[in-house]
């Protein structure tokens, strides 16, 4: 199964996380999820799981980076060769893993992000958001991909030291995306569909985006 | 007394106030408690006179007493908010290793 690890960071999933666990363990080797010091029964969801579902738990909240740096610290003992990480309340759906680890084989990448299609059950403003986000990894760091906030991605676990990201919040996959850019790894887009739920990407509000996108600005002229 | 000179004063004594509170509830040390005392009189005994530092500012070529007692306490504020800065990093960073490793310590694992 080309040894596919998944990584799930969660935080206050309760409803949806052992659902797409168990959906992503249909598709790959290991499924690590990160409990990120959610306040609800999270982890009372995940940690009766069994194997290949690998529950770990963060004992205060840290941020989805954190986690994400977690979940592929475990792949990594694991033995993992491809990682692919997928947000914990089901908007990306599971059985796209072998479509998506095939697209990054097919096409000798070693990065392939997930681009959210047809998303017009999002609302404008996070639509917005998006478009800033992307526009800014492209003229700032010439990264071209539609979707650099999409936590939907596959990578070659080899490519990890490549790739490092210190943010610990919603910024750290931002990061690592524009790592990507950096680091001239060939890397690729591969299309999901939305299934965008209300409440989905909570937490995250306009005020993030503008701090990202200060962010941005300022790694580009440290880097 | 000019009003300002009150408010210092206020200032001092409740931050006084503040340090005893937390040496009793054992968040300071006796030598914490000491320090920041000592430092708040300090601050108290230029506000109440601001004279006393004269012979020092027209050595250092300054024009009024006022002039050093705000350099000195610029120079005060920077250092102690860039400790604060310092210190909060190293924290952050640490109680960031210290989650993960308590993470990848306790799980399962195939």
């Amino acid at each position: 199964m080309n040894r596919i690890a998944v990584v799930i960071p969660a935080y206050n999933e309760e409803r949806n996380v052992a659902l797409v666990a168990r959906e992503a363990a249909r598709h790959a080797e290991w499924v690590i999820v990160v409990d990120d010091g959610s306040r609800d029964g999270t982890w009372d969801a995940i940690r009766s799981l069994q194997p290949p579902i690998f529950p770990y738990r963060h004992i205060i909240n840290l941020g989805k980076g954190a986690a994400l740096k977690t979940g592929c610290a475990a792949a990594e003992l694991f033995g993992a060769a491809v990682i692919v990480t997928l947000d914990a309340d089901g908007q990306h759906p599971p059985e796209y893993i072998p479509g998506i680890v095939r697209h990054m084989d097919e096409h000798g990448l070693q990065f392939v992000f997930g681009e959210r299609s047809g998303g017009d059950r999002m609302p404008f403003i996070r639509r917005a958001g998006n478009y800033a986000i992307n526009q800014a990894a492209y003229r700032l760091f010439n990264l071209r991909t539609r979707d650099v906030w999409c936590g939907f991605r596959a990578f070659r676990a080899s490519c990890l030291p490549r790739i490092p990201w210190k943010a610990r919040d919603y910024s750290g996959e931002v990061q690592m995306a524009l790592a990507v850019g950096r680091s001239g790894i060939p890397y690729g887009s591969y299309s999901i569909p939305t299934i965008y739920e209300e409440g989905a990407a909570k937490g995250v509000h306009i005020l993030h985006g503008l701090k990202l996108l200060g962010q941005m600005a300022l790694w580009r002229m440290m880097s | 007394m000019a009003g300002i000179q009150l408010i210092g004063i206020i200032v001092a004594l409740s931050a006084i106030h503040l340090t005893h509170l937390y040496y009793k509830r054992s968040y300071f040390s006796k030598k914490e408690l000491f320090f920041w005392a000592g430092l708040w009189c300090v601050f108290m005994a230029l506000a109440l006179f601001p004279g006393s530092v004269s012979p020092l500012t027209g050595y250092l070529g300054l024009a009024r007493p006022m002039d050093l007692i705000m350099i000195l306490a610029f120079i005060v504020l920077f250092s102690v908010t860039f400790h604060n800065y310092v210190m909060g990093r190293t924290h952050d960073r640490e109680l960031e290793r210290l989650v993960r490793t308590i993470a990848l310590r306790d799980g399962r694992r195939p």
